[in-house]
Formats: C-alpha cells, sequence, structure tokens
C-alpha cells in the first residue's frame, strides 16, 4: 500500500515518544540511547519501512500472550495485517505479456504477479514461456522479485553475478545511466518507491506444475532476470543472466490493462 | 524445626516405663514428642507384662502411638524385690503365644517385636545348662515368632545384642521380607547382608556416644536407616532417661555423618519407616483432629492444627481430605481478628490457608468463599499508634504467615483480585512495603530479622503482581505511590526479591506508557546503594546470573517494550533483552523453556523490526530445535527427563513447552519470507503437523497459528507446505470440540485456499467450503470471520462457475445480513467478498450479483458505506477506514461491465458525490481507487460505450478540478492514474463537443 499524503503526520501517531533521561537531557549522548547512533546508517530505511507499513499498521495490539489467563481464549496471536502492497502495475493478479529474444528466435512470454510485499521489497509471481521445448511446450515457473532499494542493492552478490556483470547488464537499461558511477558507493540506495523506473532481480526457483522437478531437458531457470519496469508506461525490460546462457537475451513486457480488481489477504 | 514428621520405629513407651506419678509422665513425653515433630511412635513390648500397657495405649493414642507385641530373647524377672535378667523358657513362649495370636488376628500391631537374640555372656551363661541350650532356645522362641508374623504379612522389630549376624541368618533362612534391626552392635560388614535381604536398622539416640553405632551408620545406606530412642533407654545421655523426642539426635548425627540436611535424614527415614510399617499417610485419624480442631481449649487447637499443618505440606491426597471437611471455614473463623483467638492461632491458622492454597485451585475456590481473604487481608492491618516501621517488626509473623496465604491464593486463577483495592486493605499494603524495604536498605546487616523483612516485603510485593490486570488498577497503584518501595526492592540485592520486584513491574508497565515511563525514571530513594537509574538496573538484571532472574526482567522490559516508551529498534532490547531470551531457550530449566518463548513472542509479534532482530540473532533455530525435540521424546517414550516433579507434572510442562515454541515460532513468522524459509528449513514442519492432531487443544491451537504464519507465502504453500500434508489435519479440525481451535483452523485455512494454492481444490473439496458457510452462521465472532475471509480469498481470481457454487451454498439474502454485520471487521470482509464477485472480464458475473442482492439492495449498501465514512471518530481507532477501500473497489469492478452497469452508478448521485470527495482523502490507496471509478466509467472501447449522459454529471460533480489537482499528488500513482482519468474524462468533453 501506498504511503498516505500526510506522511509525517501519520507517522507521529506510530513513533514512540523517547524516553527522557533526566541524567543527560541529551538522547544522542545518552548510554541509554546508544540506539541513535546504531541508526544513523540505516534511519532512511527504518523511516521507509514504518511509511510502508503504516497504512497496514493497527494502534490495536493483540493482548500479551505472557499475561493471559490459563482459560482465556484467544484465536490470533497479533492483530497485526498483512495486507497486499502495490507499486503502480505492480500488484498481486496484474498480468504483463510479451516476448523474451535470444538470437534471432523468440518466446511469448505471460506474467502474473501474485503478492507484492513492499515492506520487504520483494515480489512473487509466475513466469509462462511457450515453445521453449517440444516436451513442453509450455512452461510456468514461480520467481520471486527482489525490488533494488535500500533492502537490495544493484550488486547482486550472488547467483554468480560478480560486480562487472552487474555492470554490463544495468547499464542496457537507459534509465539506469544516471547511477553508473554511484550505483556502488556506500550508503547509496535507490529510493524506488518515488521513481518512475523500479529496478528489480527476478529469480526463478521452480516449475509450478511440478516443483520437485530440478531440471528440464533444454529449458534452464538457473539464472536470474535484471529487470526494469517503468511506471508511467507500465513496461517491463528485461536481461536474462546465467554465465553458462547467451547473454542479454532480452525481455519485453506490456501490461495487459485489467481495469478491475479483485482482493486476498493472507490470514 | 523441620515440618517433616518423624517415626520413632522402636521403643517402650507405657504406663509402666513413664508412670503419671513421675516427671516423665506419659502425656509429658507425648507433648514434647509431638512438639519435636515425632508423630508416630512404634512401642514394642517385652513379654505378657508390658503387652497388654502397650496395646492400650495405642488404642488410645489416636494413632500417634503404633502396638508391637513380642516376646523378648531376655526375660527381667522379680526375685526377692530384686530384678534379674534371664534368657527366654519355651515357657515364656507358651504363655505368650495366645496374646501374640490375639493381637494379629485383630490387627492391633504394626509389628510384631520386640523379638530376637541376644548371646550376651551374662544372659546365655547359665548355671544349669550350656550356653548352647539357652541360643537354641531363643532361636526357636525367635523362630516362631517369626513364622507369626510372616503369615500375617507384619514386619519383625529385632533385638540382636552380641548376636547380630545370627539373627540376620535367622530372618534370611525364615524367608523374611521386613525387618528392622534396632540398635544393631555387630559388624558392619553383617550389616551390610541385612541391607542385602532389605532390612531397616533403626539408630537410636546413644549412637553421639557410640563410635561402633557411627561406624555402622557412615557404612549403611540412608536408604536403609530409621530412628528409634527405644525409650527409656538409649538416650543421648548415660544415666538420663531417654524419650521419643530425642529422635531428633539421631537424625542430627545421622545428617553429620553422611553430609547431609536434618530435613532431608528426617524425610527420607520416615518414607523407610512408611514402607516398612505400611503406615499411610492417612495415619492420624483425621476425624479426630478435625474434631480436635474445634475444641474450645487453645492449646488442643493449637496441636491439632500443627498435625494438620505437617501431614497436609505437599500431599495433595491430604490435602483434599481435609478440605472436604469444614476445617477451612474453622481456620477463617480463628483469623477473625475479634473472635480473641491468640496470635500464635491465627499465625497457624493463616499458614495452614497458605499451604492448602498452594498450587490447589479447587481449594483455593473453596478458601476465597469460605471469606479468607478478606480476613487476611486484616491480617495485614498494623496498629495505629505506632509507627509502621516498628509496628512491621512486631508483627512480622503474622504479616508473612498472612502475605504467603495470599500470594498463594492469588496465584490462582480461581481467586477473585479485586479485594485490595479497597482503600484501607491499599493502604495497608502501601505502609508494609514502604516500612519493609525502607528498613532493609537502611539496615545492611544480613540478620533473622531483616531476612523476615524481605521476605514480607517479597511476598507483598508478589501479591501486588498478580492482582494488577487492569490500566485503573494499574492507575490506581501507580497513585498510591507503589513505584519507590518497588524500585528500592529492586536494588534490594536478595534475588528472590528482587525477581518479585521485576513481576510486578511488568504488571504495572504492561500496556501501560505512563507507569512505564515512570518506573523506568524512578530512582531508588536515598540511601540507595546504587542510585542508578531503574532502567539501567533492569537491563543489569537481565545480565544476571540467575535464570529466573533473566527471565523475570527479559519479561518485565518486554511488557516495558510493548508499552511503546522505547524508540524503536530500541539497541538494548535487541542487543540485551532478546539474545537473553534466546539463550533462555537453551537451559535445561523446564519452567524457563516453558516461560521464555512466549516472552519471545510477545516481544517479537507485533513489530516486523524485532521479527528481524530475531531472525539475525538466530532465534528460529534454537525455538525448531526445542520444537523438535521435545516431539520427538515425547513421540518415543513416556519417561520424560524435563523437570523434576511427578510423571504427569512433566507430561504437562512438556505439552506446555510444545506449544509456547509452536507460538513463538508462530510469532517470529508473522512478517517476513526469509524467517519461514528458516524455519522451514529447521525442519519443523512435521511436528507442527503432528501438533496439529495433539491431544491437548491448546497445542492444537498453537500448531494451527504455526502453519498460518508460515502459509503467508505463495513460495511456501507451492511447495513445503503442500508436501507436508497440512490439509488433512487441518480440514479435520475444522470439526474440533473447541471452538477456538475451529477458528485457528479455519484461519490456516484462509490461506491455504488462495488462487495459487495448489491444495485450494482438496479444501473446497473435502468439506471445507461446506464448513466455512456453516461457520458465517457461528455465534462464535472469531470463527465467523475467519469463515467469511477463507470464502473471499477463495472467490479471489474464481471463475463464474465457482463464484455461483459458493454464492448457492451462502445465499445473497445472507451475504446482505453480512454486510450489514454489527462487526465492522465482518462488514470489511463481505464487501471485499462482494468486491471479489463482481471482478473480472465476465459481465455476467456483475449480472448474477445485481440479480442476486438486487440491484437497489447493493448500491445502497455500498452508499451506505461510503457515507458511514464520512463520520470523524474520535476514539482513535476509524474502523469506517476498513469498509471504505472495498467499497470504493466494488465500485471500481462494477463500472468496468456493461454500459447498463455504468449506467446504474450514473443515477446514484450520492454515490458519485462520495466518491469525488474522496479522491482528496487522505490516504492516498483511497485516492488511487477513486482515480480507477472514474476512469472506468469514462472508458470507451470497441464494445462498449460511455453513457452519454456521464461527461455532464461528472463535470457537474467538479471532478475535472479534482483530478487537475491530483496531478500535483505527493504520490507518483495517485498522478499517474489521475492522469489516465483527466486524459480520459477530456477526450469525453471532446466528443460531447463535437
Amino acid at each position: 500500500m501506498p504511503i498516505p499524503s500526510t506522511a509525517p503526520a501519520g507517522l507521529t501517531t506510530t513513533t514512540p515518544l523517547p524516553i527522557i533521561c533526566p541524567a543527560c537531557k541529551d538522547a544522542s549522548s545518552c548510554p541509554k540511547h546508544r540506539c541513535n547512533k546504531v541508526l544513523t546508517k540505516s534511519c532512511e530505511t527504518v523511516e521507509r519501512e514504518l511509511k510502508t507499513r503504516a497504512s497496514v499498521e493497527q494502534p490495536r495490539r493483540a493482548p500479551s500472550l505472557a499475561c493471559r489467563a490459563a482459560d482465556e481464549q484467544w484465536v490470533d496471536i497479533s492483530n497485526q495485517r498483512l495486507k497486499s502492497t502495490q507499486l503502480g502495475g505492480l500488484y498481486p493478479g496484474s498480468k504483463f505479456k510479451g516476448v523474451q529474444k535470444s538470437g534471432k528466435t523468440s518466446y511469448e512470454v505471460a506474467v502474473k504477479i501474485q503478492h507484492v510485499d513492499l515492506a520487504e521489497s520483494s515480489m512473487c509471481g509466475y513466469l509462462n514461456i511457450k515453445g521453449l521445448t517440444t516436451e513442453f511446450p509450455e512452461l510456468t515457473t514461480f520467481f520471486e522479485a527482489e525490488i533494488i532499494g535500500p533492502k537490495h542493492s544493484f550488486l547482486t552478490r550472488k547467483w554468480q553475478a560478480e560486480e562487472q556483470f552487474d555492470y554490463t547488464h544495468w547499464k542496457r537499461f537507459p534509465a539506469f545511466q544516471p547511477y553508473l558511477k554511484t550505483f556502488n558507493q556506500d550508503g547509496f540506495a535507490y529510493d524506488f518507491y518515488d521513481k518512475d523506473f523500479v529496478f528489480m532481480r527476478w529469480k526463478e526457483h521452480f516449475l509450478v506444475s511440478d516443483h520437485h522437478l530440478r531440471s528440464i531437458d533444454g529449458a534452464s531457470y538457473d539464472g536470474f532476470y535484471y529487470i526494469c519496469y517503468q511506471r508511467s508506461t507500465n513496461q517491463i525490460t528485461g536481461y536474462y543472466f546465467h554465465h553458462q546462457s547467451e547473454w542479454f537475451q532480452h525481455l519485453t513486457l506490456e501490461h495487459d490493462n485489467e481495469r478491475s480488481f479483485g482482493n486476498y489477504e493472507f490470514r | 524445626m523441620s515440618d517433616y514428621c518423624i517415626i520413632d520405629c522402636h521403643a517402650h513407651i507405657h504406663e509402666g516405663n513413664f508412670p503419671a506419678s513421675s516427671n516423665n509422665s506419659l502425656e509429658v513425653i507425648l507433648e514434647s514428642a509431638y512438639k519435636a515433630n515425632v508423630q508416630i511412635i512404634v512401642s514394642v513390648s517385652e513379654g505378657l507384662g508390658d503387652a497388654t500397657q502397650v496395646l492400650k495405649l495405642a488404642s488410645q493414642s489416636q494413632g500417634r502411638v503404633k502396638a508391637g507385641v513380642g516376646l523378648h530373647p531376655v526375660q527381667t524377672v522379680s526375685s526377692n524385690n530384686e530384678s534379674i535378667e534371664r534368657s527366654v523358657t519355651q515357657d515364656d513362649l507358651k504363655e505368650f503365644l495366645p496374646l501374640l495370636r490375639k493381637c494379629i488376628a485383630n490387627q492391633e500391631i504394626c509389628c510384631v517385636g520386640e523379638v530376637g537374640l541376644d548371646f550376651s555372656p551374662h544372659i546365655v551363661r547359665g548355671k544349669e545348662f550350656p550356653e548352647e541350650h539357652y541360643r537354641e532356645i531363643q532361636r526357636q522362641v525367635f523362630k516362631k515368632q517369626i513364622e507369626l508374623a510372616v503369615d500375617a504379612n507384619l514386619p519383625l522389630n529385632v533385638h540382636s545384642r552380641s548376636a547380630g549376624h545370627y539373627a540376620i541368618e535367622e530372618l534370611q533362612n525364615a524367608g523374611v521380607k521386613r525387618a528392622v534391626l534396632h540398635a544393631f552392635d555387630g559388624k558392619a560388614s553383617h550389616a551390610m547382608k541385612g541391607v542385602e535381604s532389605g532390612y531397616y536398622f533403626s539408630v537410636p539416640p546413644s549412637i553421639v556416644r557410640s563410635p561402633q553405632k557411627q561406624k555402622l551408620v557412615a557404612t549403611l545406606p540412608v536408604s536403609h536407616l530409621l530412628l528409634e530412642t527405644d525409650s527409656p533407654a538409649l538416650g543421648p545421655n548415660k544415666n538420663e532417661d531417654n524419650q521419643p523426642s530425642n529422635a531428633y539426635v539421631s537424625a542430627q548425627e545421622i545428617a553429620r555423618l553422611k553430609d547431609m540436611e536434618v530435613s532431608e535424614v528426617i524425610k527420607i527415614t520416615e518414607e523407610n519407616a512408611r514402607k516398612l510399617f505400611g503406615f499411610l499417610m492417612t495415619f492420624t485419624k483425621f476425624e479426630d483432629v478435625v474434631h480436635q480442631i474445634h475444641s474450645a481449649d487453645p492449646n488442643q487447637v493449637f496441636i491439632a492444627l500443627k498435625t494438620v499443618k505437617n501431614s497436609i505440606i505437599g500431599n495433595r491426597t491430604k490435602k483434599a481430605q481435609y478440605a472436604q471437611s469444614d476445617i477451612i471455614n474453622r481456620l477463617v473463623d480463628l483469623l477473625a481478628s475479634e473472635n480473641n483467638v491468640s496470635e500464635d492461632l491465627r499465625i497457624q491458622a493463616a499458614t495452614i490457608l497458605g499451604s492448602f492454597a498452594h498450587g490447589n485451585d479447587e481449594i483455593v475456590s473453596q478458601i476465597v468463599s469460605a471469606g479468607a481473604v478478606p480476613r487476611l487481608l486484616n491480617a495485614l492491618s498494623l496498629p495505629p499508634n505506632t509507627s509502621p516501621a516498628i509496628a512491621v517488626q512486631q508483627n512480622l509473623k503474622m504479616l508473612e504467615a498472612a502475605t504467603r496465604a495470599l500470594k498463594a491464593i492469588y496465584s490462582s486463577s480461581k481467586s477473585y483480585k479485586k479485594d485490595i483495592y479497597d482503600p484501607k486493605h491499599l493502604n495497608n499494603i502501601m505502609k508494609i512495603l514502604h516500612a519493609t524495604t525502607s528498613s532493609i536498605s537502611e539496615d545492611a546487616e544480613h540478620n533473622a530479622q531483616t531476612a523476615s523483612l524481605v521476605m514480607v516485603a517479597e511476598l507483598t510485593t508478589s501479591i501486588v503482581a498478580r492482582c494488577c490486570t487492569t490500566l485503573e488498577e494499574q492507575t490506581l497503584l501507580g497513585d498510591s505511590g507503589i513505584i519507590p518501595p518497588l524500585v528500592a526492592l529492586l536494588h534490594s540485592g536478595y534475588a528472590k526479591a528482587q525477581e518479585a520486584a521485576m513481576d510486578a513491574f511488568s504488571s504495572l508497565c504492561r500496556e501501560n506508557i505512563d507507569i512505564s515511563r515512570a518506573s523506568l525514571n524512578a530512582r531508588a530513594y536515598p540511601p540507595a546503594p546504587f542510585g542508578q537509574m531503574t532502567l539501567t538496573t533492569m537491563l543489569d538484571l537481565v545480565r544476571d546470573k540467575g535464570q529466573n532472574m533473566r527471565l523475570a526482567a527479559a519479561t518485565c522490559l518486554t511488557n516495558i517494550y510493548r508499552a511503546d516508551v522505547f524508540p524503536e529498534p530500541f539497541s538494548d532490547i535487541v542487543l540485551v533483552v532478546l539474545p537473553t531470551l534466546i539463550k533462555l531457550l537453551k537451559e535445561d530449566n523446564t519452567q524457563v523453556q516453558e516461560r521464555a518463548p512466549l516472552i519471545m513472542a510477545d516481544l517479537v509479534k507485533d513489530s516486523e523490526t524485532m521479527q528481524k532482530a530475531a531472525f539475525e540473532a538466530d532465534a528460529i533455530p534454537s525455538l525448531a530445535n526445542i520444537l523438535v525435540s521435545v516431539s520427538k521424546e515425547h513421540d518415543e517414550n513416556n519417561e520424560n527427563k524435563i523437570g523434576v516433579q511427578g510423571a504427569g507434572g512433566i507430561v504437562v510442562s512438556k505439552e506446555k513447552v510444545k506449544e509456547n515454541s509452536l507460538i513463538a515460532l508462530a510469532a517470529v513468522c508473522l512478517l517476513r519470507e526469509e524467517c519461514r524459509t528458516q524455519a522451514i528449513n529447521c525442519k519443523i514442519l512435521p511436528c507442527t503437523v503432528s501438533a496439529l492432531s495433539s491431544t491437548n487443544p491448546a497445542v492444537r491451537l498453537a500448531a494451527c497459528q504455526c502453519v498460518k504464519s508460515l502459509s503467508r507465502s505463495v513460495r511456501h504453500l507451492r511447495t513445503h507446505l503442500v508436501d507436508a500434508g497440512v490439509t488433512g489435519p487441518l480440514l479435520k479440525l475444522l470439526d474440533d470440540e473447541s471452538p477456538v481451535v475451529q477458528a485457528a483452523a479455519c484461519g490456516s485455512l484462509c490461506n491455504l485456499i488462495l488462487d495459487f494454492s495448489p491444495m485450494k481444490k482438496t479444501v473446497i473439496e473435502d468439506g471445507g467450503l461446506a464448513n466455512f458457510v456453516k461457520f458465517t452462521h457461528s455465534e462464535n465472532t472469531a470463527l465467523k470471520l475467519n469463515a467469511i475471509w477463507s470464502l473471499k480469498n477463495l472467490l479471489y481470481s474464481a471463475d463464474t462457475e465457482t463464484k455461483r457454487t459458493v454464492m448457492r451454498q451462502l445465499s445473497y439474502e445472507y451475504l446482505i445480513d453480512l454486510l450489514n454485520d454489527a462487526s465492522v471487521e465482518i462488514q470489511e470482509q463481505a464487501l471485499d467478498l462482494v468486491r471479489n464477485l463482481v471482478c473480472g472480464k465476465q459481465k455476467e458475473d456483475i449480472d448474477d450479483v445485481f440479480s442476486g442482492m438486487g440491484e437497489t439492495v447493493l448500491l445502497d449498501i455500498l452508499e451506505k458505506k461510503l457515507s458511514n465514512s464520512n463520520m470523524v471518530i474520535d476514539d482513535g481507532e476509524d474502523n469506517s477506514l476498513l469498509t471504505l477501500e472495498p467499497a470504493l473497489y466494488t465500485l471500481v469492478n462494477i463500472a468496468v461491465g456493461s454500459s447498463q452497469h455504468r449506467e446504474a452508478l450514473l443515477k446514484r448521485p450520492e454515490i458519485l458525490q462520495n466518491i469525488v470527495r474522496y479522491m482528496s482523502h487522505e490516504k492516498a490507496s483511497i485516492r488511487i481507487s477513486t482515480a480507477w471509478c472514474i476512469i472506468n466509467l469514462t472508458w470507451a472501447d470497441s464494445e462498449e460505450k460511455v453513457p452519454p449522459e456521464c461527461y455532464e454529471i461528472l463535470k457537474d460533480l467538479g471532478v475535472e478540478e479534482k483530478l487537475r489537482a491530483m496531478e500535483n499528488d505527493p504520490e507518483r500513482d495517485v498522478r499517474d492514474r489521475a492522469r489516465t482519468a483527466l486524459c480520459q474524462f477530456n477526450s469525453l468533453s471532446d466528443m460531447q463537443e463535437e
């Protein structure tokens, strides 16, 4: 869920009041308030976390578990809700269609987003690709997306993606140009929430039809996608990366103009 | 003095030995025995003469003197006014046997004795016959009596002077299983043979002056020792008559030789004696005691009270037995000061009430309804003319007994806890707390007086901790000045008292920001030993050596943290409290293992930051470890290692550990996917799934919570959860006997029924759907809410056929009721359900709802939800927001439909006005939904035309201006949607102009 327009006012209700320590009268130097020091680096992150959860957060807390009476009836341990969140066209149920090009061949691709959790900077969905192998004319995989921002940096640091690979891939997105020099700097965090362009990594994990199936002839999902999504146009572009596959396989997707919105919520 | 019962296993107590005329009359020695906790005396005979006296006394003693009848190998006869000792004869036996047979038949005796052999030279070296003759006759007399004892299944009380190993041989040859060798004077190696046959050895007080006996006791295992006095012989001092009260001397000496506590020796020897003689715990005729307690003679009452006190300690059966009599009413009467009862009796009465109440819910109910609580509270009042400090010191014993009793009563859930808030009582409690805590801090000396003061302070604090549950109570206590004495106690340095103070702070600060803040900032009043802030002390105590202290401190700080006083994330909570709790999880201490997971759950359950911190501090593997090991041990065998109480206690606490670790895992996994993944990788799923079928409803409930948290993930639903087979057990729980478990199971199924869950089909087909529909009619609101939630989730992204199937069962009529339910939360889910029904490309889905519910009815409801949300609600919780968004999105979805559907909306000016008004709502998600309303109302494509009146209506409502304002919205998504809407609106305007 997006943040309320009156964010600062909304925040005061959820921000606990600091203890005034009579010993020092100065929270920053009081040894009991060391947290301020700990926080300096990730302060922005925390604030963002608070903001994205703010609209979800409920003031009413479920009562203490330890203090409940032995015969007290209770069903839920917390009243915190886990509502779906939305970022432009990235919302549960949202669909995208397009192609993935590998050399001269291209394959039809359809993506359905299943869950978006902006507080965790993550998203997941299904990726359907047609005609990849004769045995499986259609393959659907489950993927998880890391949204580049305070929680996930541009540097991948896993999936066999070295820094130079990150660089060569991100650089192909024109929207990345402003960050060519800064993306690797300490303390740099891309604030996806306010930007037109949202960068992501999509990593496929298993086949939806059979999650136990580890490998398929002629098709692989060992790599991952570098993704750039533009909110104003609802377009997704991406590059598939796997050190043993052909590089820069190009994914382009258009949003399926769905105008009605269902809703589910994890209990 | 020990609280246990001493059994004198061998004495010669009868009128003959303790004549009424002497200083040591029977009455005197029995009274002093009783005061020394010698509660049973086995009095044995030597021959016909004393046997009848022993039997007479036993019959009058109310079970305190048990008779043993036997013919001694040495007989004392008088000749020429002189007592002469001689060896026993066949004639003696002939004369004696009828009495012994009669006693056995009448079950008048607890053992056969005193019997045995005595090969002392002055006995067996007679003038008439050779030594062997006397020995042989002694053997025959002994054998005969052994025979009778074995036949009657009675133990033998054996004399063996200078014949230790012969006596043991005789016993072994006759196959005797139960025997005590009294005042054994043989070699320790011989005695060990007796031990091998299971015989006991009773130790007289003369051991203090007998190196041989000391050596013997040092060798023999304490499991085969008994206490005796052989009164009037074998006393601690030579030439002084012995008496049963000296049995304690034997116990002391054994304790010294064995390096044990005296109380432990007494307890073990008591158990040994009970085993040997078959004395039940109910040895005292309890009717007599009950009778005696009502006596008008205070001394009688005092003795009876002592009997009760000693027999009920730690004995549930006894407690229940006494509680069934009207003894509790009598105790409460004794407590009343106006009844002119002595202080001693009142103290005893309070002590016994405390003992009754300890750990026994049923008796607590009884005590409470007998009116004990006000009486005990009255006992806390201090004399008005003395300073509280002095008054407390003068009344320490009464205060200790009364506060201990009150603590025991208030520890039970069956007690009524409001009485202490009577101003009179509250005032007393405060006086006591102030007086005790200031005396402690002033008086650094560790003496008995201080210990008692600390005890009263601790118990009073525990009472407060247990009685403080509501906000009003917290405030009242705070206003009465509870914080300074608690702070003083917290700094007192007495561990138990500090724990009690911590408990009290936990109760006071729970969800109370003002008291939390006041407590943290308080300092111990001068002359405080530390003078530091309470928060600092609490954090120090989190790092204390004692596990219980660490747990109490962590609990307290968790409650304070939950009161929102710390700026989050508060590093001390993350860096000190959380790791302490995680370390405590690994302690091999049942109480800690039981509590720590629950405290951790409280600490993390409402905060994503704390869940992250718990993850980073490796809480999940520790919790998983506990769950896995407690599940495994329980499955494999019922002989468990945790805990020290009875088997029942262990199983119960293991169940608690399982329940609480499941709850903690559920709490840690609520919001973060990495937590869920780690928990699943720690192999908790098999245990969790089997816990779903536990026989314990609390464990089933906890397992449901855990499944619910783990299933908040598309990835895990599609993989581990389907593999673990959660569906079957969860569906079964929909029929659970406990509605709470039903509701929790339904909650978990809410996730399993989602579009992307591979278990959706099974849940629907295996009775899930039918049950969800049924439960929407439940009286239980939690169950009802989860049922509607399930249906809402089920209809997300559903096809027309599924929608129709669900609605055939639920009925539109009932859906209308749900939309108007008293609970806003239910309204919200019902509205979302409608939103999902009208969602999608199928226009017939909207037709179904329009005709099923009635177009006007539906739009009336939506209109109402939109206008209800106008109302400003002052109490902070704006519930109407819950229904606003689903109502707006229902309209968005309807507006996607055919032109008829759009026309229906355009005919509702109230609805349209509200949409326009919400375009400047403070919540961005609401603003976005209004933009979508406009986009869909003005959408034109090849299939559907925009209703011609649309432009005029929207224009008159000022949509254009609003959209222009939204173009400058701080939220990017709102700007983007507003731009689209405006673009369409303008093209309508163009069409209009053409």
